[in-house]
């Protein structure tokens, strides 16, 4: 397989990894993306609908609980997912840690 | 009171756009049936609209049902729907609504749409011509060809709005 692990994630994936730190179902990202970025991602349900199908997919994320079958479908993050989830932290801080020693000037 | 107006769009962007003007004058959209818009008379800016592409009408697919309960426990409200297309809105107070917010997600949105578009199109087009073919009168191989017209115009619409959507994406993430 492609090794993807340097590949960045987009904003609203490694959000939604976030968030799923903890059980949650589509409204409760929504809402959590929401407040960890104070409101600056709104995500739309239509965007979330895709991504969590394309990460359950992915093995990144699983349904979670006994309503899994139900409207109040509630996801978790799996192995995998936190593994994903550490690698992008892992390259923003390089990245900010560039970025502070050349813009900032703070070598 | 109630009100209905018959119209047509290519591009469902502006037909989004048309519903939430009438949305603030205050007509809230009941229902769709073959471009027939019923509107109810309501509190101006109440609700913001919303559409999406579903995978197929939701009596055959499970998938598009349960879009439409992810939708709902999202806190949008189905409104309506005609052909594949669902309607929903949510309420102004729980901020902007936008089905889709990321260049991703809206690409394929759009692919999906001029996909969708782009087969009715040559579906008539590939009839007309095998109805020319076979001698059958011209009346029915010039209806097949008009009607497949607007699709392949929505459909070449639609390829346009995909190439907008990638072309920041050097850029951005």
């Amino acid at each position: 397989m492609e090794n993807r692990d340097s590949q960045p994630l987009t904003e609203a994936a490694y959000y939604i990894l976030l968030a799923l730190h903890e059980p949650r179902h589509g409204y409760g990202i929504m809402q959590t993306v929401r407040e960890m970025s104070r409101e600056r991602v709104n995500m739309g349900p239509g965007t979330l609908y895709g991504a969590l199908k394309n990460m359950t997919e992915k093995g990144w994320i699983e349904p979670f609980g006994p309503e899994s079958e139900s409207r109040k479908k509630e996801y978790s993050i799996t192995d995998e997912g936190r593994r994903i989830a550490a690698a992008e932290l892992e390259r923003l801080q390089e990245l900010a840690a560039e970025g502070v020693k050349i813009i900032l000037g703070s070598g | 009171m109630i009100m209905k107006r018959t119209k047509w769009f290519f591009d469902h962007e502006k037909e989004e756009k048309w519903l939430n003007e009438m949305g603030k004058d205050g007509w809230q959209l009941k229902k769709v049936k073959a471009r027939r818009y019923t509107f109810e008379r309501g509190k101006p800016g109440s609700h913001e609209y919303g559409m999406l592409l579903l995978d197929a009408v939701p009596a055959l697919s499970r998938n598009s049902r349960s879009y439409i309960d992810f939708m709902e426990s999202s806190g949008a409200e189905y409104v309506s729907r005609c052909f594949r297309w669902a309607y929903f809105r949510r309420e102004t107070d729980q901020g902007p609504f936008r089905v889709y917010t990321d260049r991703d997600s809206l690409h394929s949105h759009y692919r999906r749409v001029a996909m969708m578009n782009g087969l009715i199109g040559v579906a008539n087009v590939t009839i007309a011509l095998s109805n020319l073919e076979r001698g059958i009168e011209i009346g029915w191989v010039l209806s097949n060809a008009i009607v497949s017209l607007p699709f392949l115009w929505a459909a070449y619409l639609y390829v346009g709005k995909m190439r907008k959507a990638k072309k920041d994406e050097a850029l951005y993430e």
